[in-house]
């Protein structure tokens, strides 16, 4: 890989190259499914046997990545019971199942992957949680990678479930921050209202603390926990996103726990933190009642270029949106905000937060799929018992202000699919310039959406940026992006970690709507240094190189 | 119908000549008004039921799927159902199966049952409160969800936990000034409803009235103290009004408590009693053993084994009931059957031992004492208790470290201590047993076997004085005791 990045433009594609979009129909469905054509044909195996043994019901992890560098987007889609399975994006934009080869064929009980070049050789690595002692799955830099084995020194031990990449103590190396979940213990049995064998629920079992490694090169971690002060709290993990989100210029950790207080673990900028969640408001509901935190992501979702952070919460329980009010912490306005009772029906996994018909603000998605029985909804096609764990999933348009509208009728098969949907990653795979979805099953298959939105020029513009450091080789996660356009500011921070057991590319997609330019772009790069970057252009793909730009 | 309604004269056949018609008497009139009522009345009963068969067809009562569900569950839901066939214009019927639909998190049979009860008894307001609740759970439309609210509350002010739920849904909502109104009227019912100081502090947080949210936290923190959720919020609350020591405190409080979900509702208590699945059987039954209440508890527990049989657990507590209840020989057939299925069952081996110990078969006891001990080391009670039983037993080393688990474990009782210290004294070691009679005299200073039992402890150590005033005073509180033998022994010495 050259040393150099300019600032370019680039094309990504692992499908249709300039699907043509037709004139905007309000209408028509926003999210057209590709699985088929594409080539993926993963099917998820929870190897369940009517024991009801937790681990099955909570898999599903997928990521987009690109593993060789080549510009297209690969899939790699974790299993539970049987293989992993890897799918390489070929010349032709397909997908093709390269498993084996690529050396990702991991046979252990796989919960999701984190994506990150850990020994900064300009290749992405794949780390994979397990139910049981995690890999960490380094690339040769051509797409075929190994497993690193007890030599990374992070595989940790216990139930694992989401984890992320990120750099704690700014030296440039990527250290790894991974959610556990309980200690569990199989001859528990449970049960639901009806009096019927179900899966358990978190309470039933020990929490236990989450684990960070510090990265000494190399590729090579140490266990930090304990001198980070993570093992101070004990929850059951599930979902996790790495930021600066008290913006001092250091990465901030925020975990999501299921029946526990949410964990916001501040940067004490001397590789230790500090849970505040509670006193900053993102650890409980409204009323202070903790909830069942399952995936969550971060956007701007009042158009204040502040950064807020959503969550996914079982049924019964309103997904969460807290809203970042600077100093004061954070407020859960998901109530007001449109996306708070319409999901009580629902358990939320895996979720995105994009602006996925480029008109400037972030639109979401919620991945669906019960972890007790529940009612059957109409159009189910799964066989018993996953018949009444299955559930559609949601799809909100934000209508401006931190408004949204449920939107269901526009997600095409991604919203009227009745599934066990857990994992939902995003990235470009069809090279528009817009965000696709992949999302993840239990006991059902991988399943990749195009996003057809309307969304062709000149209504609509956009700007997509990539942020890396040549120093590093590789993207500066964790980097806060910010555009000025039209009077407007947006802001996004890059990251690969952030829905449920899931990885998506590092990559900003700013919608512009009819604004025709984009004045700047500021970065505040993961080492806190800012630098702006004037005029980079609309309706393209930017590589915004470290020190390229001004101060 | 006409009935009774004068139809004239009667006609006059057309043979007849006229005649002078004497007018026929009231009584002989009334016989086919009489019997044309009845026939006509009749029949309108008969099509009145037949309106309602078929108005109980066309309504569709909820017939929800029972063959996957254990057979407790099932019995309630068939004969809820089967009342509601039988008696389709009773509002109690329709709540009655809504109450079991909505305790087995049926909610669309619940709705639909809740409103069919509404439509019969509007003046019943737990009909519409019922309705609302589910409603909520079922996510609908905040509109709807408030107005159900506010017709329960018509119908009934007066009751706080409606103001409460009403609260929290508008909440749910983001209607934060709203939700403060309903806790506002909660906490003027009862203002010492612990639940609602706490979700008003919460609401005034989210409307940025700080200092009324530490005011109201700090008050369910007085009125719940155990309340891990108060805490947490409390936190946060001093937190933003700038006391990080004080927000540091309350979280620390807040990590050695648990937190308090439910509230304290007994119409929705009563819609938790129709739960007959085997974990919210053994959750009333436990709850009920706490309270004494051992016939309810086996209710409970019969209901649990009817959904699973082999439950080594609800065999226990069972057993255990039925010992209270002086079923001797059915509690020990429970408790040995559940230590047949789960040999390291605790709870099934210290009930065991109590019948053991009091048939007199000391050594059976002892041997299911210790292996209760070991199967549950962290639980303190069961300590305690095994403790008491070894030291019955003669074995005080054993009871020793009984208590010492015991008070590992947490337990800090006056029981404990007087236990722990009087087996201490028997072993000989009468400077530690005071220590432990002192400590359970800070906590029981009226106990007059607490002060003769250290009085004697302290005589063993030659502190006659201070013995001498323990006897005294365990004299004057419990006159049962050999007080005035013993403080002749000492005054002799």
């Amino acid at each position: 890989m050259s040393a150099g990045f300019p600032v370019i433009f680039v094309a990504l594609s692992c499908s249709d190259r300039g699907h043509p979009v037709a004139a905007a129909e309000t209408t028509r469905a926003w999210f057209t499914e590709i699985t088929d054509e594409s080539g993926l044909d993963s099917v998820h195996s929870s190897g369940a046997r009517g024991e009801y043994r937790l681990p099955e019901i909570m898999g599903g992890g997928v990521a987009l990545l690109d593993a060789e560098e080549d510009g297209d987007l690969d899939v790699y889609c974790v299993n539970g019971a049987g293989s992993s399975r890897f799918y390489r994006c070929g010349a032709s934009g397909r997908l093709a199942d390269d498993t084996e080869a690529s050396g990702l064929a991991d046979g252990r009980y796989g919960m999701g992957p984190a994506v990150g070049d850990v020994d900064n050789d300009g290749d992405e690595d794949v780390y994979v949680t397990h139910f049981g002692p995690n890999a960490l799955f380094v690339n040769d830099g051509e797409g075929r990678f190994a497993d690193a084995g007890a030599h990374s020194g992070a595989s940790g031990d216990g139930w694992s479930t989401s984890a992320a990449f990120f750099d704690l103590d700014r030296d440039g190396l990527l250290d790894l921050y991974v959610v556990r979940y309980v200690t569990y213990d199989e001859s528990r049995t449970c049960y639901d209202n009806a009096g019927q064998r179900d899966y358990c629920g978190p309470r039933v079992f020990p929490p236990v603390h989450d684990l960070l490694f510090r990265n000494t090169g190399a590729g090579v971690f140490r266990d930090a926990t304990h001198a980070a002060g993570i093992d101070s709290v004990a929850a059951a993990g599930m979902g996790v996103v790495c930021a600066d989100l008290d913006e001092d210029g250091w990465q901030d950790v925020y975990v999501a726990n299921d029946a526990y207080a949410n964990q916001l673990w501040i940067s004490g900028k001397d590789g230790t933190f500090r849970d505040r969640a509670l006193q900053l408001g993102v650890a409980l509901g409204l009323n202070g009642q903790p909830r069942a935190g399952m995936g969550v992501t971060i956007a701007d979702l009042n158009d204040d270029t502040r950064l807020d952070l959503f969550v996914t919460h079982l049924r019964e329980e309103a997904n969460g949106l807290f809203l970042n009010q600077g100093e004061r912490g954070f407020r859960d306005d998901a109530g007001p905000s449109g996306m708070g009772p319409s999901s009580m029906p629902f358990t939320g996994f895996g979720t995105a937060a994009l602006d996925f018909d480029r008109d400037g603000d972030a639109d979401v998605i919620v991945a669906n799929g019960a972890v007790v029985h529940g009612k059957r909804f109409p159009g189910v096609a799964l066989p018993a018992p996953w018949d009444t764990y299955a559930e559609p999933n949601l799809f909100y348009v934000n209508e401006g202000n931190g408004r949204f509208r449920q939107a269901d009728e526009l997600g095409g098969t991604l919203t009227s699919r009745v599934e066990i949907s857990r994992g939902l990653a995003c990235g470009d795979v069809d090279d528009d310039g817009d965000p696709d979805v992949l999302v993840g099953q239990i006991e059902g298959p991988a399943r990749l959406y195009r996003n057809d939105a309307p969304s062709g020029a000149p209504e609509r513009h956009w700007l997509s940026v990539r942020c890396v450091h040549p120093g590093w080789k590789r993207d500066a996660l964790g980097a806060r992006v910010e555009i000025a356009a039209c009077g407007r500011r947006q802001v996004q921070v890059l990251s690969s970690s952030w829905s449920y057991l899931s990885s998506s590319p590092p990559r900003a997609w700013f919608g512009l709507g009819p604004c025709e330019r984009v004045d700047q772009v500021d970065v505040r790069w993961p080492d806190g240094r800012r630098e702006r970057f004037a005029d980079p252009g609309i309706d393209r793909a930017v590589v915004l190189v470290y020190g390229a730009g001004g101060e | 119908m006409g009935a009774g309604r004068d139809r004239g004269p009667p006609r006059k056949r057309k043979e007849e000549r006229p005649v002078a018609v004497t007018p026929v008497p009231k009584r002989a009139k009334r016989v086919p008004i009489v019997t044309a009522v009845l026939v006509l009345g009749g029949a309108g009963a008969m099509l009145a039921w037949l309106a309602q068969r078929s108005e109980v067809e066309a309504l569709d009562v909820p017939d929800p799927s029972t063959s996957e569900m254990v057979a407790p569950v099932a019995r309630a839901i068939r004969t809820a159902r089967e009342a509601v066939l039988a008696e389709p214009r009773s509002a109690g019927t329709w709540g009655a199966l809504g109450a079991v639909c909505d305790a087995h998190h049926l909610y669309d049979e619940a709705t639909l049952c809740y409103r069919r009860a509404r439509t019969l008894d509007r003046s019943d307001f737990r009909w519409v409160y019922l309705q609302a609740v589910v409603r909520d759970l079922q996510g609908a439309p905040g509109d709807e969800v408030a107005d159900l609210f506010r017709e329960a509350l018509r119908l009934q002010p007066g009751y706080p936990p409606a103001h409460l739920r009403c609260g929290d849904a508008l909440l749910r909502q983001g209607r934060a000034e709203e939700a403060r109104a309903a806790f506002e009227r909660a906490l003027e019912l009862d203002p010492t409803f612990a639940m609602a100081h706490r979700n008003l502090g919460q609401v005034l947080l989210a409307l940025d009235d700080v200092s009324g949210a530490v005011e109201h936290l700090e008050n369910a923190a007085r009125l719940a103290p155990d309340d891990a959720v108060v805490f947490q919020s409390l936190s946060q609350a001093r937190f933003r009004a700038g006391d990080a020591a004080g927000a540091e405190r309350a979280a620390r409080e807040a990590e050695r408590k648990q937190p308090e979900y439910g509230v304290p509702d007994p119409i929705r208590f009563a819609v938790d009693e129709q739960n007959a699945t085997p974990p919210a059987c053994e959750r009333r039954a436990r709850e009920r053993m706490e309270r004494g209440e051992w016939r309810a508890a086996r209710r409970d527990l019969d209901w649990l084994l009817e959904g699973r049989p082999d439950d080594p657990l609800g065999l226990a507590l069972r057993g255990r009931c039925l010992r209270h209840l002086d079923d001797l020989r059915s509690a020990r057939a429970d408790l040995e059957r559940s230590l047949a299925l789960q040999p390291k069952n605790a709870e099934a081996c210290v009930d065991l031992a109590s019948l053991e110990e009091a048939e007199g078969k000391a050594e059976r006891a002892g041997e299911l004492l210790l292996r209760a001990s070991e199967a549950a080391p962290e639980n303190g009670e069961l300590a305690k208790r095994v403790g008491a039983l070894l030291g019955a037993a003669g074995d005080l080393d054993g009871a020793v470290r009984a208590f010492e688990r015991a008070a590992r474990a947490g337990v800090a009782d006056a029981e404990l201590q007087c236990n722990w210290g009087t087996a201490l004294r028997r072993l000989g070691r009468a400077s530690e047993a005071c220590e432990h009679l002192r400590a359970a005299l800070v906590l029981e200073p009226a106990n007059g076997v607490l002060h003769y039992n250290l009085a004697d402890a302290l005589e063993a150590l030659e502190l006659r004085d201070e013995a001498a005033e323990h006897f005294r005073r365990a004299g004057e509180l419990a006159p049962d005791l050999p007080v005035a033998q013993r403080l002749q022994a000492l005054e002799k010495k």
